[in-house]
């Protein structure tokens, strides 16, 4: 009895380390800030005039918002775990000391990704060689989207998120908002391109309040340690 | 004695002891740590987490590295090779223990 107890305490002590990555809500602030760029990106290449450097060139005004904006991220992820983070609760480095997951985890997002743009793409091109009657198709591109944003936050409530149930109350307001979002968009039956940088918008709102509220109830619940 | 019986015995015992299989299981996971953090996961005492760790440094388990952080002394904790592989053993015996040994109620 006790072996099997202590077997399946063994792999909630393995997860640990993982989970302690966002203990602080750095993680989920990081992500907030992603989709914030998004959004932007989405919103400058609407109002860029047409023509223009940016205009032609958009990959690259990709590139000028979301790195600055990631650079931002990465540097409040490492100030909060030096100056809050590790003095309160210790300094743990997640992984093997022998194998990259790091090098694994940009492989993994780069094959994704690729294969994201591939499937929008085909729907793109679907939609430009048959016109209106497969509008449909891209509609529903968009609704995949939405689902994909508010199914990322739930994905991460259940992995990383446990112990804080709150968060689910925030992952139903964002699902309402993206219900709502879609109902009272929609121009002559479809949703309009507003809605993918929209729901993007509402997404950023969830990820960066789940992480600041994150952040307060650790320090709230952490103290820093005495000096000896 | 029965075989399968007699592969519960040659279970390692010092990973066997909870509060050590719980200082291995998270040095597992992660590439290095300090002992704060050792500390706040496991919820002993600073004197029962050293009495494990040198348990473990003794059997090369376990490297224990006196460092600084800025101007505060920090000590930083990685599970070694032999840490790493006597822990795989261990979890692989722990298991085909445990599937020999099913109690009736769980085979059905």
């Amino acid at each position: 009895m006790q072996t099997t107890i202590m077997k399946n305490e063994l792999s909630s002590y393995v997860a640990r380390p993982k989970r302690y990555n966002n203990i602080d809500g750095t993680g989920e602030v990081f992500m907030g800030l992603m989709f914030a760029a998004y959004a932007l990106v989405a919103y400058l290449q609407r109002h860029v005039p047409q023509q223009s450097f940016w205009s032609v060139h958009g990959v690259l005004l990709m590139y000028a918002v979301l790195f600055p904006v990631l650079g931002i991220g990465f540097l409040f992820q490492k100030l909060v775990k030096c100056h809050i983070t590790f003095p309160r609760t210790g300094y743990a480095a997640v992984g093997h000391p022998e194998k990259s997951t790091q090098a694994r985890g940009v492989v993994v997002i780069a094959l994704l990704s690729g294969a994201a743009a591939a499937v929008v793409a085909m729907v793109m091109v679907s939609v430009l060689r048959h016109g209106r009657e497969y509008e449909w198709s891209f509609e529903w591109a968009r609704l995949a989207y939405g689902a994909i944003f508010i199914g990322a936050y739930a994905f991460w409530i259940t992995r990383m998120g446990q112990g804080h149930r709150w968060k689910w109350i925030l992952f139903s307001s964002q699902f309402i908002a993206v219900v709502v979002l879609a109902s009272t968009i929609s121009d002559g039956g479809g949703l309009s391109d507003w809605f993918y940088p929209r729901v993007m918008v509402i997404a950023s709102a969830t990820w960066i309040v789940s992480g600041t509220v994150t952040l307060f109830v650790y320090l709230r619940e952490h103290q820093l340690p005495c000096a000896q | 004695m029965n075989d399968n019986l007699r592969a519960i015995n040659n279970i390692d015992r010092l990973i066997h002891e909870p509060g050590r299989l719980m200082i291995v299981a998270i040095l597992s996971a992660l590439k290095e740590c300090d002992f704060l953090y050792l500390l706040h996961e496991t919820q002993f005492t600073k004197g029962n987490l050293s009495s494990h760790l040198s348990k473990l440094e003794q059997a090369g388990y376990v490297e224990i590295e006196k460092t600084f952080r800025g101007k505060l002394p920090q000590t930083l904790l990685r599970l070694t090779k032999t840490g790493r592989s006597a822990f795989d053993a261990y979890r692989r015996e722990l298991q085909a223990a445990l599937v020999k040994h099913q109690p009736a109620s769980a085979q059905g």
